[in-house]
């Protein structure tokens, strides 16, 4: 969902995570590579990308390639898109709640 | 609702009060935080500062308080309310605009027509073509938090 994106971005090593990926393509061993971490630990960073649209995954026989998603500008707009939704219901109640309540009083 | 192209959201919904009402709840500072942000600062003319802010404890998704802020472009009465709608601590952020326009169909109910322009798209002439979308935003951010390759 797109309001992940901006948890998936607050994190030193995620940002530096996709700015490797967007040179290359990796397999997590090979970002482990600059990182210290545990591969367990590269792992869990990926499927926040992931689960933020912000990579994509590959898989390549028993290993999985990630890649930069290059439509992820897309996602800070869908974002706003689902927040607009939300808050548009949240107005309607309000709006119809208050006129409901002034009605009663006249 | 439905949303369009890659560039811009648009909404509409219909609202079973007359647009007075419907323009207070999304212009007057005190309404709006009832159903939007934590805090709201909107000065009801053209050139009038925008600023939202939204607490981080009121959502999961977030880790910090986010504070959206503009200007107002348009601003007439119970008609139409726009206003610039940036986010200054996300380097290189666009310039995006938010336009509500509000119609009277009768029956003291109100159509809203919501815009949300400005999204970095392929197409969008305001940045170089080389720039496009998300190597820009992924540059700026480099800058923004100062990460060390």
């Amino acid at each position: 969902m797109g309001a992940s994106v901006w948890k998936a971005l607050s994190d030193d090593s995620r940002r530096h995570m996709l700015l490797l990926l967007k040179d290359k393509n990796m397999f997590p061993s090979e970002l482990a590579e600059h990182f210290d971490m545990t591969l367990a630990g590269v792992s869990t960073h990926l499927r926040i990308l992931r689960d933020a649209d912000l990579v994509k995954e590959k898989r390549e026989g028993q290993r999985r390639l990630y890649s930069l998603n290059t439509e992820a500008t897309l996602e800070i707009k869908n974002f706003y898109d689902q927040m607009w939704s939300n808050n548009l219901n949240s107005l309607k109640e309000f709006v119809e709640n208050k006129k409901r309540k002034e009605g009663k009083r006249k | 609702m439905i949303s369009t192209n890659d560039r811009e959201i648009r909404k509409i919904v219909v609202i079973d009060a007359p647009p007075d009402m419907v323009f207070k709840a999304i212009s007057d500072e005190k309404e709006l935080t009832e159903w939007f942000p934590d805090l709201a600062v909107l000065e009801p003319r053209i050139g009038g500062k925008v600023r939202f802010t939204f607490y981080r404890k009121n959502s999961e998704n977030q880790d910090r308080d986010h504070s959206p802020e503009g200007e107002v472009l348009e601003f007439i009465p119970n008609q139409k309310i726009s206003y610039t709608w940036e986010h200054k601590d996300v380097a290189g952020f666009p310039r995006t605009i938010v336009t509500w326009q509000l119609e009277h169909i009768g029956n003291n109910k109100t159509r809203i027509e919501l815009v949300h322009s400005g999204f970095i798209g392929a197409e969008n002439e305001m940045y170089d073509e080389h720039r496009e979308g998300w190597n820009y935003y992924l540059d700026r951010l480099v800058v923004h938090y100062n990460i060390k390759m």
